[in-house]
């Protein structure tokens, strides 16, 4: 990583620029956090996870994209798929035996997709001062405040949104999930109070000037032999994302004292789906050996543009 | 290999069968085809299972009396 793209303040562990994938992160469990961000460790199965729903969601985005250019859907569908077969050719990360989120699974989900929402209701926004359509939309937002002793480095929020849509008088952010599970109302429920949402619902209100209601989620069940969708919608009133913004910044002090500390305490509550948990139950003299067999290297980087 | 075994391993910077770089519009149409029909084939009305009752008599007399035919 160079300098000049680090999310943390030079020669420290104090982060500056945040999004929702390093955030949650913290959330969960800041030594999960110091596992997956500050040193960068991954399982394969996770890392295949991020890289099929980023290559998922960018190869539907660039469909919205062709679509508002004005080209037809065949070939919006072929332009998309031909970007899918070159872009994923040669990624090493696939895993044997994993059929489920394979090359093929990703390209047969993306034109099941497509095909599902052919003759979508929602309508993407035009943005009022430049006219062209909301989609594809990265942000970086500077934030107000700035780790104590570093005033001139202020913390800042990034992300990306895939489209802003109007939908029965409301404008709404959608997102795109894959899944390996059933999408019930359970999956869409966990999303009301969900860190990602509250992140996209409060920059897309910033980003947009308007009053963003929530984020439309498109659940896609990735098995073997089909693609499922179900669709959900996630609300968020103005008050709860003040509430989301003051939180925040009292995680971000939180996070702010672990590294100048430099130590990420365990939350053993967190424990039970976590992907480090079978290290973490171990003696710490032994920890980084099982980290070093078991977990590849992986950075992630809030203030890189997808 | 079949065409669409093919399409999936070949090096996109490779020379495709009409000497351009990359997948030609026609194999790329063949493969949305492909998984269009998956999809039809999947959202297809499955035909009803034969349900099995555990312990459940089986009415043979029609069948008896037909091998009385035979």
């Amino acid at each position: 990583m160079t300098s000049e793209l680090s999310p943390f303040i030079a020669g420290t562990n104090i982060q500056y620029a945040w999004d929702s994938t390093s955030s949650g992160w913290l959330l969960d469990c800041a030594r999960k956090y110091q596992l997956m961000m500050i040193e960068g460790w991954d399982t394969k199965e996770h890392a295949l996870d991020l890289y099929f729903g980023i290559m998922y969601g960018r190869a539907l985005e660039y469909y919205d994209r062709l679509r508002t250019d004005g080209m037809n859907y065949e070939d919006s569908v072929i332009f998309v798929v031909r970007m899918l077969l070159t872009e994923t050719y040669g990624y090493k990360g696939w895993i044997e035996g994993n059929n489920n989120k394979t090359r093929e699974t990703l390209i047969r989900s993306v034109i099941w997709y497509l095909e599902e929402f052919k003759d979508d209701p929602f309508e993407t926004y035009i943005l009022q001062e430049s006219g062209k359509p909301a989609v594809e939309l990265s942000f970086k937002l500077q934030l107000d405040y700035a780790p104590t002793g570093y005033s001139d480095q202020p913390y800042m929020l990034t992300g990306h949104l895939d489209r802003v849509v109007n939908f029965s008088g409301g404008l709404y952010v959608t997102d795109r999930k894959t899944t390996k599970s059933t999408i019930s109302s359970d999956y869409f429920s966990r999303f009301d109070l969900d860190n990602q949402m509250d992140i996209y619902t409060f920059a897309a209100n910033i980003v947009f000037k308007a009053p963003v209601k929530g984020v439309v989620i498109d659940g896609a069940q990735i098995a073997v032999g089909f693609t499922r969708f179900a669709r959900g919608l996630t609300y968020r009133t103005p008050a709860q994302t003040e509430e989301f913004f003051r939180d925040f910044k009292i995680y971000l002090r939180q996070a702010e004292g672990y590294a100048k500390d430099n130590y990420w305490p365990m939350n053993k509550k967190s424990c039970f789906l976590c992907p480090f948990k079978r290290v973490c139950s171990k003696d710490p003299a032994v920890r980084n050996a099982m980290l070093e067999s078991d977990f590849v290297r992986r950075t992630w980087n809030p203030l890189q543009v997808r | 290999m079949t065409e669409l075994e093919e399409i999936f391993a070949r090096d996109p910077l490779s020379l495709n069968s009409e000497g351009a770089v990359s997948y030609t519009h026609r194999e790329l149409g063949m493969l949305v085809e492909y998984y269009r029909n998956l999809r039809i084939q999947h959202l297809a009305p499955k035909p009803a299972k034969e349900k099995r009752v555990k312990g459940a008599k089986v009415d043979l007399t029609g069948v008896l009396e037909g091998l009385d035919d035979l």
